[in-house]
């Protein structure tokens, strides 16, 4: 079952002699459980492409699926919702809030929602991830490393449809990463989520199940 | 030996930094222009209110001769003893609730040295007027009109050929009126018309007060004067230039220049700091590269001094200008280059101190810092206390607003010093209840109104009274008697003293004993009386203490009779009633005394209770009885009350227009910090939206967020504001002042700020609307 689908998706920029074409018509799909890389060079689109997955940018044309639901019929509210319950993000630059803590950070979607926790679940995820010493702590006391694992931690704590990763290992050593990366793979498999990948590191791309190359905006392979 | 040359670079570094951060460039820059144009303008005002009563001063007469007939008139103003004679009689006087007007022939000398201004001509025809401009305003009427006056119950129309105005060009409208008729216009009215004269000697603003005493005394003489009819004039010999006087008057002058630039330098401070923690990858790269602590701070301190050198001529020139505007009788160069001076040394030290801790921080910044920078405003703890913290838009405020203490610590404190000065400023207006002292000082038995009675009428004083008994509509009459100019001497000094004749209800009046006890009957008995302190005398060694022996000479049977009293109580001189004379009695005498001294007593006024139901047609009826008889005038308890209430208008509007400048000053540092806040954690926005965070939420964030601020200032204010307020109630002592706290100004101030608040969110609304998520989550990668 096709978790997530992108039909004719396009994404330009500017008109005229100026046009860029950032993604030049995708069609795209990715089944439930999967895990895939999109691998492309700095400028091909993969992150544009990423962005548009999740409902952070819209596109000039085409529609994206998330879990049977079109992205574009959503009005902004709507798809900040949508976003908090069904994608979660590991961006490159962590992105946690510092006046968090780690514990805080990890359940911030959940309550942003009025929701409370699963701590079984979270439980399991914090353990999965090696942060069970550090929960009170603030971000600025983690390394990158850590940082990411509790980004990941996150992005996995609502059950989403689908995990979005821009580059996630873009700001790791080579050991951190391999680290990050297995983590991120375990979890995938553990809670049986879907794994969308940006990377330019083909090395790390082979951990994925499946690589889809990207360039000038196309999907090449 | 390496040396730092780098003046340089560091100017240009400066420079670069201003270009770069607009807001902080314009935001600061406005801050001192504001400060700098606030306190000179203040300074400016206060010196020129000085000078311009410095100038009053100098053209006032040295000598009063009273009620002196027109050949003595003549005869002095030949004598070559005198370089100028100056002359007014009164003609009637007429009050309402509203106001009271004196009809009086002044003319011009006498009016210059009672501080006045004619603008037109001086009247010279039978019905020819100069009005007081604020009585112009009320018949709207202007140099060439024609006006109806009321003069001794008939009404005649009067050509205004010019109007009166105040030197000291800031006093507001104190409702007691003056419209000065020809000496034509006095000429024509039956009976012998006696003047007070003003009597100048030749470079008399330099004679000492002995000098002119003797002089005065060879003058009684010559003349035939009696001693009532002749005295010196205290406000020409008023010891307000003294060093005391003049020290404290700089030492309030300083005290406000100081109080606002600390205010404003709060607000550099806080500037600076969120400008330096924003620039902190900035700092660490310099420091990186080779730049020494010393260098940094002299990099923070030059963008100040450049801020400084931009704001201050303006400022100067602002506060100039106003300061001018203001009063421009008073201007004099002297000492505007004097007060631009201390506010320009002023301004600078205080700038100066301002941005030296912000300076000292990013010279603290390591290089490492800059590394590991993310771009976070982050905040300087390692760890939370609780591990889990309930997670709404409400509490990420919280924790938002309790990120950066120190931040929130500066932008509170400003806040709260606007608070606190506007309760302060607007419960001290709040708090003053003229009809307390009107009542107590000249209506202590409860009156609607009050004749004065002139000295001529004393030997028809008894039918006076039985007159104004039978007027309709009065109920009560209280008499009230004194004696003026009574030679007193006591513990070496000796003075010519105004004195009153109490009864015993009057005496319950004198409520603010400082020492002793008022016992009538012992006075009685024991030759008693009572000695009010007043700093005026007591600077000039007058005083007296319960026990001590007081000689008082007077007139029995055309001999210089001596008496000796004890006095029995010291009163306070400021809150103690004076039974509406207008002659500040000094000594109080029990109406019962053995003493002779008794018989020279003099009806001074009548203190009218009126049916409460009818008191404008009792007043009405009492100005007709007043219109048909001699030497007597008419005053109201309303007419007297809306004056007093009018008397501090100016100050109270200047103290509220300073605490507005300061309530500005805080709202500019809170607003500043809260837009630079929203922009810096622009990224964290961006991130806090793609994880699910709706803008619904995040707007409701900041507004949580601003409300913990006024909330905090608000705080702050009710606390100390009203603590504040009430010690400087009880500082002041005076009947006039209740403490009372200004419930509809804090509420309007509420509103104030809750309106502010809303259009903040309105407007970061607008900028969350057009801000591209993307773009957001980007910003510093």
């Amino acid at each position: 079952m096709n978790i997530l689908k992108t039909t004719a998706l396009k994404k330009y920029y500017g008109s005229g002699a100026n046009l860029v074409k950032a993604i030049d018509g995708i069609d795209f799909s990715v089944e439930s459980g999967e895990f895939v890389a999109i691998v492309g060079t700095s400028g091909s689109g993969k992150s544009t492409l990423l962005h548009m997955l999740g409902g952070l940018d819209n596109p000039t044309s085409g529609s994206v699926e998330v879990d049977g639901k079109e992205l574009s019929k959503m009005n902004d509210d709507q798809l900040t919702i949508f976003r908090r319950r069904n994608i979660g993000f590991v961006f490159q630059n962590y992105n946690l809030v510092p006046i968090l803590n780690v514990y805080e950070n990890i359940v911030l979607p959940i309550e942003l929602d009025g929701e409370k926790p699963d701590e079984v679940f979270i439980d399991k995820i914090v353990k999965m991830l090696g942060l069970t010493e550090k929960l009170n702590n603030l971000p600025n006391s983690l390394s990158g490393g850590q940082q990411q694992r509790v980004a990941i931690a996150r992005a996995s704590a609502t059950k989403p449809a689908i995990i979005l990763a821009d580059e996630p290992t873009g700001n790791l050593d080579s050991k951190t990463s391999q680290e990050v990366m297995g983590l991120l793979k375990m979890t995938g498999r553990q809670f049986h989520q879907t794994i969308v990948m940006i990377t330019h590191n083909n090395e790390i791309a082979q951990l994925a199940d499946r690589i889809v190359r990207i360039e000038d905006g196309r999907i090449v392979a | 030996m390496l040396q730092n040359n780098n003046c340089f670079i560091i100017k240009r570094l400066a420079k670069a930094t201003e270009k770069s951060e607009k807001r902080l460039n314009v935001t600061a820059t406005v801050m001192i222009i504001l400060s700098v144009a606030v306190s000179f303008a203040v300074c400016l005002f206060m010196l020129a209110q000085e000078r311009d009563y410095d100038l009053v001063k100098q053209s006032m007469p040295q000598i009063n001769a009273l009620q002196v007939s027109d050949d003595i008139i003549q005869q002095m103003s030949k004598d070559q003893e005198f370089s100028q004679v100056s002359v007014n009689s009164k003609i009637a006087d007429h009050s309402n609730k509203d106001y009271s007007i004196a009809i009086m022939y002044m003319d011009l000398p006498y009016l210059t040295g009672r501080g006045k201004n004619v603008e037109g001509r001086m009247p010279e025809a039978e019905d020819e007027v100069l009005l007081d401009s604020y009585y112009a305003q009320r018949l709207n009427a202007k140099i060439g009109d024609r006006v109806p006056l009321k003069i001794k119950g008939q009404e005649k129309q009067f050509l205004v050929t010019g109007m009166l105005s105040d030197l000291q060009k800031v006093k507001s409208d104190s409702r007691n009126y003056m419209v000065i008729i020809s000496k034509e216009f006095l000429n024509q009215s039956s009976g012998p018309v006696l003047y007070n004269a003003g009597l100048y000697l030749p470079n008399g603003s330099r004679l000492g007060e002995e000098e002119v005493k003797q002089k005065m005394e060879n003058i009684q003489q010559r003349y035939h004067l009696s001693g009532e009819n002749i005295s010196l004039n205290n406000s020409a010999f008023m010891k307000n230039n003294s060093l005391q006087s003049r020290f404290s008057q700089t030492g309030v002058l300083l005290g406000l220049t100081i109080f606002i630039f600390i205010a404003a330098a709060i607000v550099i401070y806080s500037l600076f700091y969120i400008s330096v923690s924003q620039k902190t990858r900035q700092y660490g790269q310099l420091r990186a590269i080779g730049t020494t602590k010393k260098q940094i701070k002299k990099l923070v301190r030059s963008v100040g001094v450049s801020f400084l050198k931009t704001g201050l001529p303006i400022g100067l020139l602002i506060g100039g200008i106003v300061g001018y505007a203001m009063d421009p009788n008073g201007w004099y160069w002297p000492h505007t280059w004097i007060a631009a001076l201390a506010v320009a040394c002023l301004s600078a030290i205080c700038i100066l101190i301002a941005v030296s801790a912000p300076a000292s921080k990013a010279a603290d910044i390591t290089p490492i810092e800059a590394v590991r920078y993310s771009g976070y405003e982050s905040t300087n703890l390692k760890a939370s206390q609780k591990m889990h913290r309930r997670i709404t838009p409400i509490s990420l405020a919280k924790m938002n607003f309790t990120r950066d203490r120190k931040k929130a610590a500066s932008t509170l404190l400003s806040l709260a010093i606007g608070g606190i000065l506007f309760v302060v400023v607007s419960g001290i207006s709040a708090s003053y209840h003229p009809e307390n002292e009107v009542r107590e000082h000249y209506y202590p038995n409860g009156g609607s109104y009050r004749i004065s009675v002139d000295k001529i009428n004393q030997s028809q004083k008894s039918k006076l009274i039985e007159k104004v008994r039978k007027i309709p509509g009065v109920e009560k009459t209280y008499p009230y008697y004194s004696i003026a100019n009574v030679p007193t001497s006591a513990n070496g000094w000796n003075r010519e003293l105004n004195s009153m004749f109490c009864t015993k209800n009057d005496f319950k009046f004198l409520t603010h004993t400082l020492e002793g006890t008022i016992d009538y009957n012992a006075m009685v008995r024991e030759n008693g009386v009572v000695f009010r302190r007043y700093r005026e005398y007591t600077d000039l060694g007058v005083d007296c203490h319960p026990g001590d022996q007081i000689n008082v000479q007077y007139n029995e049977k055309g001999k210089t009779v001596t008496d000796t009293f004890k006095v029995f109580a010291v009163v306070n001189g400021a809150g103690t009633t004076s039974f509406g004379s207008e002659n500040a009695p000094v000594l109080f005498f029990p109406m019962d005394t053995k003493s002779k001294i008794l018989d020279t007593k003099k009806l001074d006024s009548i203190e009218v209770v009126t049916d409460p139901s009818a008191v404008e047609e009792t007043g009405t009826a009492l100005q007709n009885f007043v219109d048909q008889s001699d030497g007597v005038e008419l005053s109201s308890y309303e007419a007297r009350v809306k004056s007093a209430a009018a008397m501090p208008g100016i100050i109270f509007t200047g103290l509220k227009i300073l605490s507005i400048f300061i309530v500005l000053f805080g709202l500019i540092n809170y607003l500043n910090t809260t837009i630079t806040t929203f922009f810096t954690q622009k990224r964290e926005r961006g991130m806090l939206q793609a994880v699910g965070t709706t803008k619904s939420q995040l707007t409701k964030m900041f507004f949580a967020e601003g409300i913990y601020y006024m909330a905090g200032m608000l705080i702050c204010t009710l606390i100390l504001g009203p603590l504040a307020l009430w010690v400087i109630v009880k500082a002041i002592n005076y009947v006039s002042y209740v403490f009372t706290f200004p419930v509809f100004q804090i509420l309007a101030f509420t509103a104030v700020l809750l309106v502010i608040q809303i259009l903040l969110i309105i407007y970061t609304k607008q900028i969350m609307q057009k801000e591209s998520l993307i773009e957001s989550i980007a910003e510093n990668e």
